[in-house]
């Protein structure tokens, strides 16, 4: 086990190469998700900011990050991209993969300060343009930057809270986020109890009307018989007679045609 | 025999095998569907609930379902109750639910995207479903913007994607808002959106239906019919 680890790991760092590589020399089918609309405006309007990561070999290049700016370029029909080139045997593609995608974990504070502040110069469609994000994205950035108090702001910032803490956290009221802020590390299940607390004092305010035992009626039975008797007292030569023959069949028709519930 | 709903092609769809349901079914001494609506719905925006999957709330000792109605299979109020009207009740359960907290007792409440419109005085007429005499249009477009209430009936008068009607209104009250709407299987007459009406909509509660029974479908359904034996309400295996 720790033979395998010890492969996993370069025996030296290394600098890569950065150059601009053919779109055509990389390879076709990348796995992963397509690049979403907003993604290739960006890629259209900046170019690609932050280069790929290959590794040479002797057949060609593996593809250790940057799949979807690949395939956005070969969407724009772009002939060439910025990459760093990895040599063959450094260390395996999937190994850059993951230590690249942990590397550039989202910053969600930086992005939250650059929204408020790109908030104030811009529409919700221009941001979304220019910077790249789908409305959702840019909409849930701005839950936060509206619903979080200074002071889980500045947690999520400080790395006390994770982001999806703080999507949870947003829902709460102010008083019982400045509750939430004075603990070191606010966890996503100390948000959830007072979720819990909140929602369970918004049911019991529901009207009991909503939750009574459904009385029977059986008033289409009733009435019918009622109109049964009507038709053998009422003289059939009787002017009332076919009002109330008339009744007794409307009642029949109803009771075939409007379905109640229990 | 407990009382069922009909199984048909709702506006959701058809039940999966395997499926776990909650059903309110159709009984002729039953409560007419007007009975189990909130009228007028309650907000829930504050609630910040999510609008997928159910949800359990506690209540009194007795757990009651919350279940979002959604409005790309429902895009009218009106489309869903007038399809439970018709068939009954069906809605999905998540197999991963608790099913020993559900009893005969349970309810579920249905919350759709639109069922509170906050201008719904611009529409200016509709009939309450329920006959409550505060709820007529002459004295609900008076009241104050800070107590404003809302009424029921508007679900019907702000239908989007209905036809023109094919037949007539036999009550021969006519109007150039009538519509026919079409679900997959059956249609309904209702009232378009005035076109100078633009809705401002929210959540809310807007009807709770009792348990008649809860059905699993037939077909790799075993696991789920195991775990819904928990809940303590009539429970039948059906072919659809």
């Amino acid at each position: 086990m720790s033979e395998q680890q010890l492969q996993l790991l370069p025996e030296q760092p290394v600098s890569p190469e950065i150059r601009q590589v053919s779109v055509k020399e990389l390879p076709e089918q990348l796995p992963g998700s397509e690049p979403g609309k907003a993604f290739i405006q960006s890629v259209e309007k900046f170019g690609i900011l932050q280069p790929v990561g290959l590794i040479e070999s002797n057949f060609g290049y593996h593809v250790a990050f940057g799949r979807r700016r690949i395939k956005a370029a070969r969407l724009l029909e772009l002939d060439s991209i910025p990459a760093h080139i990895y040599p063959a045997d450094w260390t395996p593609t999937e190994v850059l993969t993951l230590v690249e995608n942990q590397q550039r974990r989202d910053n969600l504070a930086a992005k939250l300060e650059a929204i408020a502040s790109l908030r104030l110069k811009a529409t919700m469609n221009e941001i979304c343009l220019a910077v790249g994000v789908t409305k959702t994205e840019l909409r849930s950035a701005i839950r936060l930057i509206d619903g979080l108090i200074p002071e889980l702001r500045l947690a999520l910032a400080e790395g006390r809270m994770t982001a999806s803490t703080a999507q949870k956290a947003v829902r709460l009221a102010p008083e019982q986020q400045q509750t939430l802020a004075e603990f070191e590390t606010i966890k996503g299940k100390d948000v959830e109890h007072l979720l819990r607390v909140n929602s369970s004092a918004s049911f019991g305010k529901l009207p009991d009307s909503l939750f009574e035992e459904v009385p029977p009626t059986q008033w289409q039975d009733r009435a019918e018989n009622l109109v049964t008797q009507l038709l053998e007292i009422v003289p059939s030569e009787s002017r009332y007679y076919a009002q109330v023959l008339e009744l007794a069949t409307t009642l029949k028709v109803q009771q075939e045609t409007s379905k109640c519930l229990c | 025999m407990s009382i069922s709903a009909i199984p048909v092609q709702r506006g959701c769809g058809t039940r999966k095998s395997g499926g776990v349901y909650f059903e309110t079914g159709l009984d002729p001494n039953g409560q007419p569907i007007e009975y189990f609506l909130c009228d007028p719905p309650i907000l829930v925006d504050d609630w910040h609930l999510s609008a997928v999957g159910v949800q359990f709330i506690e209540r009194d000792g007795i757990t009651h379902i919350l279940d979002w109605v959604g409005a790309k299979h429902y895009p009218n109020v009106a489309d869903f109750l007038e399809e439970v009207k018709r068939f009954g009740l069906s809605r999905r359960l998540s197999s991963s639910l608790d099913f020993s907290r559900i009893s005969a007792r349970t309810r579920i409440l249905l919350v759709h995207q639109r069922a509170w419109i906050n201008n719904f005085q611009d529409y200016k007429t509709w009939n309450c479903p329920k006959n409550l005499p505060g709820h007529h249009p002459e004295v609900l477009t008076q009241e104050p913007e800070t107590s404003k209430r809302m009424c029921a009936g508007v679900w019907w008068g702000d239908i989007e994607g209905g036809t023109t009607p094919k037949a007539k209104r036999l009550d021969g009250v006519g109007s150039d808002r009538d519509v026919e709407r079409q679900m997959p299987s059956f249609s309904y007459l209702a009232q378009k959106r005035p076109e100078t009406v633009k809705p401002q909509y929210r959540p809310a509660i807007f009807a709770s239906f009792p348990c008649s029974r809860l059905v699993v479908v037939k077909g790799n359904h075993e696991k789920n019919l195991e775990k819904a034996r928990r809940a303590n309400v009539v429970l039948e295996e059906v072919d659809q």
